[in-house]
């Protein structure tokens, strides 16, 4: 047997030997079901943000946002509340489900009494200083992404699917700032209930974890999470993330996602 | 040699397997320091308060490390500046979807004091060692679905230039100390009527602003104020002269955004009218019909400003000028927490000659000004560093300003910072009389 012929069998023994996937939905079938999964046409949430440095030290974020669906796209208006120092700043964001087109974005600045518009191709960035990247506050094309799944395990007791997804375009990979990723989706609500990010920058790992899932108007939503950046074995930064005052159907039209809101306030 | 590949091939798998399962491992460990503190695990969500009341705490500070004095002999370098700022800000929900907004602020500044308030002019310590004024004071009301009416002092910015203004012409500015002043108090309101219709895309603005007010200069005696004597100022009144008039066309669609903009109004910038020993500053009434507008694409935002300016006196010349002023700029988003903006524009005056040229005018047919903007947060948001350069001329041959902050959170709402500012002489007023006019610059803010 030539070393290549060799190498060939010793590959099949190990993919034999590996538990393959019990018949089911395919990786990309699940994640279509995820992104398919009723969250709600239009919402309103406050949200609470805490963030851990190195050394204990947390600092706090509030925020009430307002989001809905305009067809595959989704719109949304967040306004600052705490801390003192950027309260009542808000952003406008019209998020298009099409990869290829560039969300357009509007910042508030109560401070200068200024609305600007920004560019929104780098979605890496810290949002708000959080462990959060802009692009984990927003929906993620599934079309961009080549998923496996890995194999079924549990959290907490709660089936689950472990799928890799990898960027399938540099684009995508770019305005990330992620490699990779393992997605745990639970079996029963195809909710992401974790997430491990491979980052570009820094070989950086960031640990999503949802701790707390209820239903509410019959909708799934993760009211506490948490987000940790780890470098190796140290832990880096963490921000735990607190959703109150969940509201669906909450029905809000043009005119209130719009500059001209955001200028006024929630 | 078969079994060795077959046996090495299924120990990489393994290795990796067990790689992964320690990354995974992650998840179930929660490192000692990072729990959440007591006061933060149950957080309570925010109330919509129907009256807000907010402010500042601050104290600004900056040292001159250049000799120099002003033209009038007051030694300028070490401690120039040590002022305490107390900002107070009312807001209220009121029935009929009616706010109201009334902000006031003072300041005293102890430098004076520690340096001998002998030294300086009656106009500096007037100016620049107390000081309080109402700040935005105004009422909103929707009188329909598609229409808001504002009435009060209240700040209006047309511009889309981060540090250069070509139709931002509504507000006066603060500028006392050029290149001092914070952007948030830059800015100085004026009490206007403003009504605003919306309808799909666009939108249209009407203000008429009876409150005239202008750019609070330099005053004898300042290290900024190139002269000994400080000429008498013909200001219409501040109340009950002729108001200013604005209009604005605004359209906003995906990627892309336009204004179309008018106004006539008083020109924040004097011109010297007479001859000795009647000599005194004049403010003209203006014409101004301009555009702004963005593009964005990819990482990109792309912006103009264009404005024609019609009504333009000069000392000695007996014709009213005309400007063309295009600012062209562009910002860039593409670097992980980090804003690029550079903006130019060119200011062309038609009609020029030769007077306008020489003193006291030291205007040129074309006038440019650059401007770079660097900005990067570091440390989740914790430490902000802001570049900022500005040259007038292309080749800062009239003068040029770097302006280099560095500001850290020491917590929530507490900010203590650091800075330097730096001026380059120019081959014209007033840049030439700036140069050794450095300075160190710090400060500490609190907001509540």
């Amino acid at each position: 047997m030539s070393p290549r012929v060799a190498a060939f069998a010793a590959l099949l023994a190990v993919l034999a030997a590996a538990p393959a996937p019990a018949e089911g939905p395919s990786a990309r079938e699940i994640m279509e079901r995820v992104d398919a999964r009723d969250d709600g046409d239009h919402w309103s949430q406050d949200t609470e943000m805490v963030l851990i440095d190195k050394r204990g030290g947390q600092r706090v974020r509030k925020l009430r946002s307002y989001g809905r669906d305009v067809g595959p796209d989704e719109q949304s208006i967040l306004f600052f509340v705490e801390p003192a120092d950027v309260e009542d700043t808000g952003f406008l964001t019209y998020d298009y489900d099409d990869p290829e087109r560039d969300d357009d974005q509007w910042l508030y600045l109560p401070a200068l009494s200024r609305t600007k518009r920004i560019a929104s191709a780098d979605k890496s960035g810290s949002f708000m200083g959080s462990d959060f990247s802009y692009a984990d506050m927003t929906d993620r094309p599934i079309q961009s992404y080549e998923y496996t799944l890995m194999k079924e395990t549990e959290i907490d007791g709660h089936p689950v699917w472990q799928i890799e997804a990898v960027p399938v375009t540099e684009r995508e990979r770019d305005e990330t700032g992620t490699e990779k990723s393992i997605l745990f989706v639970r079996q029963d609500n195809y909710v992401v209930v974790r997430g491990l990010y491979w980052m570009k920058k820094g070989s950086r790992l960031k640990y999503f974890d949802v701790k707390k899932l209820e239903q509410i108007d019959g909708i799934w939503v993760p009211t506490e999470m948490q987000m940790t950046t780890r470098k190796g074995d140290e832990t880096l930064h963490k921000t735990v993330l607190y959703s109150r005052n969940v509201k669906f159907g909450d029905v809000r039209g043009d005119d209130f996602f719009s500059v001209r809101q955001l200028e006024k306030g929630p | 040699m078969g079994v060795l590949a077959c046996g090495l091939l299924a120990s990489a798998v393994r290795a990796d397997d067990d790689d992964l399962d320690d990354v995974l491992g992650g998840f179930e460990h929660e490192e000692p320091g990072f729990e959440v503190a007591p006061e933060n695990a149950e957080p309570e969500p925010p109330e919509h308060e129907l009256v807000d009341v907010s402010g500042s705490i601050e104290l600004t500070g900056s040292v001159n490390f250049r000799s120099h004095s002003s033209d009038t002999g007051t030694d300028y370098q070490g401690l120039q500046r040590l002022r305490f700022r107390q900002g107070l800000q009312l807001d209220a929900d009121l029935p009929w979807s009616t706010h109201l907004r009334l902000e006031g602020w003072a300041f005293y500044d102890a430098a004076y004091a520690i340096q001998g308030r002998d030294q300086y002019t009656s106009q500096v310590l007037r100016d620049y060692e107390l000081d309080a004024d109402v700040g935005e004071a105004w009422l909103r009301s929707e009188i329909g679905p598609e229409v808001d009416v504002t009435v009060g002092r209240q700040i209006v910015v047309w511009g889309r230039s981060e540090s250069l203004r070509v139709l931002d012409v509504l507000n006066p500015l603060d500028q006392r100390e050029p290149g001092r002043a914070d952007l948030e108090y830059l800015r100085l309101p004026v009490t206007m009527l403003r009504v605003e219709g919306y309808a799909g895309h666009w939108s249209a603005t009407g203000m008429a602003i009876p409150e005239v007010r202008f750019d609070e200069l330099p005053v004898v005696g300042s290290d900024f104020y190139p002269d000994v004597v400080q000429l008498p100022e013909q200001k219409p009144r501040q109340f009950g002269s002729t108001p200013e008039f604005a209009a604005a066309l605004n359209g906003i669609f995906p990627g892309w955004d336009v204004s179309f903009n008018g106004a006539w109004f008083w020109n924040d910038e004097p011109r010297l009218s007479g001859g000795p020993p009647a000599t005194s500053l004049k403010h003209d009434r203006l014409w101004l019909l301009g555009s702004s507008g963005n593009y964005t694409t990819g990482g990109w935002l792309l912006k103009y400003e264009t404005a024609v300016l019609q009504g333009l006196r000069f000392f000695g010349e007996s014709d009213e000028k005309t400007r063309f002023d295009l600012l062209l700029g562009a910002e860039y988003y593409g670097l992980t927490d980090t804003t690029i903006v550079v903006e130019g524009v060119n200011r062309h005056l038609f009609d020029h000659d030769a007077e306008i040229r020489r003193a006291p005018n030291y205007t040129r047919t074309d006038s440019q000004e650059i401007a770079l903007r660097i900005s990067r947060n570091f440390f989740h948001d914790t430490l902000h560093a802001t570049l900022v350069g500005i040259l007038l001329g292309w080749d800062a041959r009239d003068g040029s300003l770097v302006r280099f902050d560095l500001d850290y959170d020491v917590r929530d709402a507490l900010v203590v910072g650091v800075g330097v500012l730096l001026y380059q002489t120019g081959d014209v007023p007033p840049f030439d009389a700036w140069a050794d006019n450095d300075r160190a610059l710090f400060r500490v803010k609190w907001s509540f």
